[in-house]
């Protein structure tokens, strides 16, 4: 592409014409992009574009050009087209992008103030919390209070959801449990030998998993797993219009979807959790049988010494919270999906990493509490 | 019971000064409109109108910024949970994709707001489930999932499940949207067969004109979130308005002011 610059002067006032040659296309629209730039930095402040030497042009051309007349709108000068026709005025015509002296790159880069960023995200927040609490108490409701008021559940739904979530989830859970009973019993092993107290093992074992780690990780395994599914479907489900159809044919959404939900888990988690407790045994057991060589009898008697009732029990206690938090940060992110299927993706990811956060929050609170009960 | 219930020239819809919008972004800055009983209103408009909108107020689905949506006399926004469980059941809605339950049959479907709302014995529920689906032609897919159907029959399909509970008045969202013009005709057909047979009014969404004209008592145009005609298609096809008869022969209008953009740019011979 040639340009040629020519000065051009009226009665009144002097112009400078850039005359185009050859094709407009990729590389040569950047070029009369800058051709322009350069202009518009001398004095004059005429400018008119010949385009009769122009044979063919494509959309990069046409962004040039209308590059070209916000330059010069920005810079308060004038920039005329001449001789412009055919396809390329045509494609110019349909590149309507509205007002030319707006600078969208510039609007768009104003920096909200920190303090109203915080601001806004706190009453955020807030709405979001009050909005699972209304949720919370729909649910709790709808599962708990709502049958015996004749409000009965979907028949088959409860089994077929406690199927989906507790006894497809047996696999996963089992394993790594026995893994972690393994892993637990080999770091405790590390230290305790040093002191010739290998037998603790089963102690330490017992007391972590009961206490501690069957119910929580148990937890977070059907938080990715579940409360995942929860999110997805309900959030499938308000895109695809279903939501509001349950809604204008009389059926509650919580009471359809989350109620059902939410008693197939409580009754799920405490089960997979008394499972976790027991493969977890197991598996300390393994190693400390076959790697230690500590009697498997001798092993098991101080497991059964060291588990109190009371610590099974709080586990399962705290089960059944994880389980409520599990359905509900699902089920709150579902229904408050926006966006098509991009939202679902948006929408499962944060209920994963919510309900991990309360759990463990409410793990460290049931702890506490625990602790100064002693 | 309300006085305005008994009286059959009385409105069954009536909408008074609504707006709403979402968020900051204002989508009806106000619309009145009233549905007589028995007909078949069509809002008509190029997409993003705000007809869906309207429509989903009209149900009870967005609660309005202002103004009031009365249907047989109540406001439907300002309804107890009780009383508007009672008016959901008088309505049936499809809705634009026929938003079917996944996991359920079409049957299964079907049959979920008869066995919601009414105690009958489980043979009469699929007996009525199965006459709705004839009702509809699908007799023959009743046992497939929603997934297994064209996009025609599960329009048909959800078709059938807002009429389970026989209700007076029917929203039908995007009724023909996507759909071919053979099968967008026959939905139509289906629509002036079941006004006539069930005596139901109806209130139509649509942005197709090719079936508006065919099936409308009366036809609403919407534009950018206002009502910019009401009138029999007779009265519309003789509308002088240059954007409606414009949009009506299916043309594309271009404002003036939007003619050409280009044109204070110009300069030299050509001009």
């Amino acid at each position: 592409m040639d340009f040629t610059v020519e000065r051009f002067a009226t009665d009144t006032e002097m112009s400078l014409v850039v005359r185009l040659r050859g094709e407009l296309l990729l590389t040569a629209a950047h070029e009369l992009t800058n051709e322009i730039q350069r202009l518009l930095g001398t004095p004059e402040r005429n400018l008119i574009l010949d385009f009769a030497g122009v044979e063919r042009a494509d959309s990069s051309g046409v962004a040039a050009i209308v590059e070209s007349l916000r330059a010069a709108s920005r810079a308060g000068a004038s920039l005329r087209l001449r001789n412009l026709h055919g396809q390329l005025r045509e494609l110019l015509e349909l590149a309507n992008l509205g007002d030319l002296a707006v600078d969208e790159s510039a609007s768009a880069a104003v920096p909200t103030p920190v303090i109203e960023t915080i601001g806004s995200a706190a009453l955020e927040a807030r709405e979001r919390i009050l909005e699972l609490a209304y949720l919370h108490l729909q649910s709790l409701y709808w599962t708990f209070v709502g049958p015996l008021r004749g409000r009965r559940l979907r028949e088959g739904e409860v089994s077929r959801q406690i199927v989906a979530m507790g006894l497809d989830a047996l696999p996963i859970v089992g394993m790594i449990m026995f893994l972690m009973g393994l892993i637990l019993a080999l770091q405790a092993a590390y230290q305790l030998r040093r002191f010739g107290a290998s037998i603790y093992i089963a102690d330490m074992v017992a007391i972590a998993l009961t206490r501690e780690i069957g119910p929580l990780l148990t937890a977070i395994l059907l938080a990715g797993r579940t409360g995942s599914a929860i999110t997805a479907e309900i959030g499938t489900m308000v895109v695809t219009e279903e939501v509001d159809a349950l809604r204008t044919m009389g059926i509650h959404p919580v009471r359809f979807l989350v109620a059902p939900k939410l008693l197939a888990l409580v009754i799920s988690l405490p089960c997979l959790v008394v499972l976790a407790d027991i493969v977890g045994v197991a598996g300390g057991t393994v190693f400390a049988t076959i790697g230690l060589g500590i009697p498997f009898e001798t092993y098991m008697n101080r497991t059964i010494e060291s588990v109190y009732f009371s610590d099974l029990f709080a586990g399962l206690v705290k089960s059944l919270v994880f389980a409520i938090i599990i359905v509900q940060v699902g089920a709150h992110r579902g229904f408050r999906i926006r966006g098509g299927a991009e939202g679902v993706g948006a929408a499962t990811t944060l209920s994963v990493v919510l309900s991990l956060f309360f759990i463990v929050l409410t793990d460290l609170i049931f702890t506490a509490l625990f602790y100064a009960a002693r | 019971m309300p006085p305005a219930e008994s009286s059959s020239s009385a409105p069954v819809v009536s909408v008074r000064g609504l707006r709403v919008s979402y968020g900051d972004r204002l989508v009806l800055p106000g619309i009145d409109l009233d549905v007589a009983r028995g007909e078949v209103l069509v809002i008509l408009g190029p997409s993003g109108c705000g007809k869906s909108t309207l429509l989903k107020a009209m149900v009870g689905l967005l609660r309005p910024d202002a103004g009031e949506v009365l249907v047989n006399g109540r406001n439907v926004a300002t309804m107890e949970s009780n009383e508007y469980d009672r008016f959901v059941r008088s309505i049936g809605v499809l809705y634009q994709g026929g938003a079917l339950f996944n996991s359920m049959t079409i049957l299964e479907n079907v049959a979920l707001p008869l066995r919601e709302h009414t105690s009958m014995d489980e043979r009469t529920i699929v007996t009525i489930a199965r006459i709705k689906l004839a009702l509809v032609g699908l007799s023959k897919a009743e046992t497939l999932l929603p997934s297994e159907l064209s996009g025609g029959m599960r329009k048909r399909a959800g078709i059938a499940r807002a009429l389970a509970l026989d209700p007076p008045l029917l929203f039908l969202d995007e009724l023909s949207a996507g759909l071919d013009p053979i099968i967008a005709a026959g939905l139509d057909d289906l629509v002036v067969r079941l006004n006539h047979a069930l005596a139901c009014t109806m209130i139509v969404v649509s942005h197709e004109l090719l079936s508006v004209f065919s099936i409308a008592t009366r036809i609403a145009i919407m534009r950018e979130g206002r009502l910019v005609a009401l009138g029999t298609p007779d009265e519309l096809r003789a509308a002088t308005d240059p954007w409606i008869s414009a949009f009506v022969a299916r043309r594309h209008s271009r404002d003036a002011a939007s003619q050409s953009w280009l044109e204070p740019f110009l300069v030299g011979p050509d001009k």
